[in-house]
């Protein structure tokens, strides 16, 4: 009877996927969500590809996964993924009946499946990845997931004890997962920007995980990314297998250590996060089978996608658009630190409303208090334009973020927005918003092009 | 100077609650700030506080809190009857109650108040709320996986829409005295300026609110938004 299910399904999503590609319709998960329907065991009876990497984590996945997609391509390995869907079950459903044929066996391999950590006990009952890589855990939707130690209890329950764990070194939190696994370490040893406490708000990792004594970080990164040690037990970071040991953004070059070697790799993307994502794709490589060279090749035209992050000279200015998860502090804040370190004037607009939570009831604004809005308070931040439905709490957030009233314009309606900005010639522009928020922001950003290609 | 514990700070700040106390400070320099951790006595023991502050924080830290405070539940009982005032945030308020349920497991708490509470690890609630303390409308944020029954006379907030304590209740939070619990998380005092005006004279200060229009602007808009979509 499951079988007569599965079948159906399978041909019904199959089906959904003709016409939805006559229709010009890509990129959703609704063939998946049609195939669990039928049959909700539909995961289980799908083939799989022989070889599965799993990418997971709270921040870095999607542009992880998709780097390492990228470079097998480069080397003209064309692997099943999703990164075209979502990352939940449904998508993952989807992408695996993409990729089979009528009776439902796969046609591909090898998969790179980015895994949504809070879905797991939909997924991997069905799914045992051979690779599983984990960028980081971090506070995230408070909603969905709660805490990082509640989605650390997830992974730690539904991740094969067979799979080789490809770790964050600098991540107190994820390192410590799957303890009995095989494991591979990112990280990076000391960097000259490194600070001895950290200066987020948010620091998940202040209590060490074996006697919960405060832990001494001697490397700060961000939030709770670095290198620790516990002066009462003796805990401390793991040593790193894939050490990055220089990070030059600007020459866009990261040097690894590994096996005692030092190697190149291309650094495309700036931020230290980036880094972090060039490091879990390197690694990840390399327990695939490549060597560190190969690797460096792969990696010379993979950047993260501009969904993420794009920009584009119009007439007088730079106009770019940076995704700031709404909801995740750890995400925004990252984004803030990232583009206020950028050199030059610039003008915001944050929009990073939750409009999923607008449209039934009101948005959960706790998340804005653990976000560091201070990284906005810079002398070269001209304008910050707060707009749409949380606008009011932007604006009062950034004023006890220390950012002076005159610089603060709050503006109703977020298309409204871009009408509002100054244009000032040689200024960036950037447009801060997050998943939820895209296509608003994608018109947004059109908006503000137009005007300032007019004003060119 | 009136000195306010952040009691267990290290454990009590997972959504946003350190700006609970960022918020005080900020908007009096009469407030002086001592921040506990899990690996001393909670300074209100051998001290004089004027307030006590303990916010949300994950389930295991809160079984770890139990036990560091049920020493000192006598002395709690006291600085409570003897009107110190307390602001309990998220599933902190659970500490007080008799015991907490996990499945099979009954773990008990510091009793001081006559209420249990259930934890559903697989059931996460997301709700906000909009209540009546006071002749002030409270906005709060829930987020949990436990709800609290029992027999609770004193209250904290009527609620006007939303849930209270648990999903069939309209009551929501205990106010004994001076103190205030509430399963309402975050950055309660930012989110309520009016209670925040309220719990300062309460502490003696008539100081205003740091950016108290803008924070009044923010309420505003916030309430109107809740009263217009919440329904239930």
């Amino acid at each position: 009877m499951n079988r007569i299910r599965f079948y159906l399904a399978l041909w019904m999503a199959k089906l959904a996927v003709l016409t939805m590609s006559i229709l010009k319709y890509n990129g959703t998960n609704f063939p998946g969500q049609l195939a669990i329907k039928i049959c909700p065991e539909f995961l289980r009876y799908i083939g799989k590809p022989k070889e599965i990497i799993g990418i997971t984590g709270t921040n870095g996945k999607t542009s992880v996964a998709n780097m390492v997609v990228d470079s097998l391509k480069q080397d003209e390995v064309y692997p099943l993924n999703n990164s075209f869907g979502s990352n939940i079950h449904t998508g993952i459903a989807t992408a695996l009946l993409k990729e089979c044929n009528i009776f439902g066996k796969s046609k591909k391999e090898l998969a790179v499946l980015e895994i949504d950590e809070r879905a797991m006990p939909l997924i991997m009952p069905y799914i045992t990845p051979k690779i599983m890589a984990v960028t980081n855990l971090f506070r995230d939707s408070m909603k969905r997931n709660a805490h990082p130690e509640y989605i650390a209890g997830i992974l730690e329950k539904y991740i094969s004890d067979d799979a080789l764990m490809i770790l964050n070194g600098d991540d107190v939190i994820s390192s410590q997962l799957k303890k009995k696994n095989k494991r591979v370490y990112f990280g990076i040893e000391s960097l000259p920007t490194d600070l001895q406490k950290s200066i987020n708000i948010i620091n998940d990792a202040r209590i060490c995980p074996k006697c919960h004594h405060e832990l001494k970080y001697t490397n700060v990164r961000y939030h709770h990314i670095g290198r620790c040690i516990c002066e009462s037990c003796g805990f401390k970071s793991p040593e790193l297998d894939f050490m990055g040991v220089k990070v030059d953004f600007d020459a866009k070059k990261l040097s690894v250590s590994y096996k005692g070697e030092i190697y190149e790799l291309p650094q495309n993307s700036g931020g230290i996060h980036n880094a972090y994502n060039t490091l879990c794709v390197a690694t990840i490589l390399s327990s695939m089978g490549y060597d560190l060279t190969r690797i460096s090749e792969l990696l010379k035209t993979v950047s993260v996608v501009e969904s993420r992050f794009s920009k584009e000279k119009c007439g007088p200015v730079t106009v770019a658009n940076q995704m700031a998860k709404e909801n995740n502090a750890v995400g925004s804040s990252r984004a803030f630190d990232y583009i206020s370190s950028l050199p030059g004037e610039k003008e915001l607009i944050l929009m990073m409303n939750c409009l999923g939570d607008q449209e039934h009831w009101s948005e959960n604004t706790c998340w804005l208090y653990d976000c560091d809005f201070e990284f906005l308070n810079k002398d070269d931040i001209k304008q910050i334009i707060v707009t749409g439905p949380r606008g009011r709490d932007y604006h009062l957030r950034l004023l006890l973020a220390g950012v002076a009233e005159e610089k603060i314009t709050w503006i109703e309606n977020e298309i409204d927005a871009p009408d509002a900005l100054k244009y000032t010639p040689g200024e960036s522009i950037y447009i801060f918003y997050g998943t939820d928020s895209l296509a608003l922001g994608n018109r947004v950003m059109e908006k503000t092009k137009e005007i300032a290609r007019r004003r060119g | 100077m009136k000195t306010v514990e952040f009691l267990l700070a290290p454990y009590c700040e997972i959504y946003g609650e350190f700006y609970n106390i960022e918020y005080l400070k900020k908007s009096s320099d009469k407030i002086n700030i001592i921040k506990s951790t899990h690996k001393e006595e909670p300074y209100f023991v051998s001290h004089h506080v004027d307030m006590i502050y303990m916010g949300c924080m994950t389930e295991e830290k809160q079984e770890k809190a139990i036990e560091h405070l049920r020493p000192y539940k006598d002395k709690i009982k006291e600085l409570i009857d003897k009107g110190t005032i307390f602001l309990v945030t998220g599933n902190a308020i659970e500490i007080f109650g008799k015991y907490i349920i996990d499945g099979k497991r009954k773990i008990p708490a510091l009793g001081i108040f006559d209420f249990y509470s259930e934890r559903r690890m697989n059931d996460r609630h997301n709700s906000l709320f909009v209540g009546d303390f006071n002749g002030m409308k409270i906005i709060g944020h829930k987020s949990q996986y436990s709800m609290s029954y029992g027999n609770i006379d004193n209250y904290f907030i009527n609620i006007d829409r939303g849930y209270g304590i648990n999903l069939d209740s309209k009551k929501e939070g205990i106010n004994v005295k001076h103190f205030f619990g509430t399963y309402s998380l975050g950055p309660f005092l930012v989110l309520n300026p009016y209670f925040t005006k309220y719990l300062l004279k309460l502490l003696g200060i008539t100081d205003s609110l740091k950016f108290e229009k803008e924070a009044v602007e923010a309420y505003e808009y916030r309430l109107a938004d809740l009263l217009d979509r919440i329904k239930y």
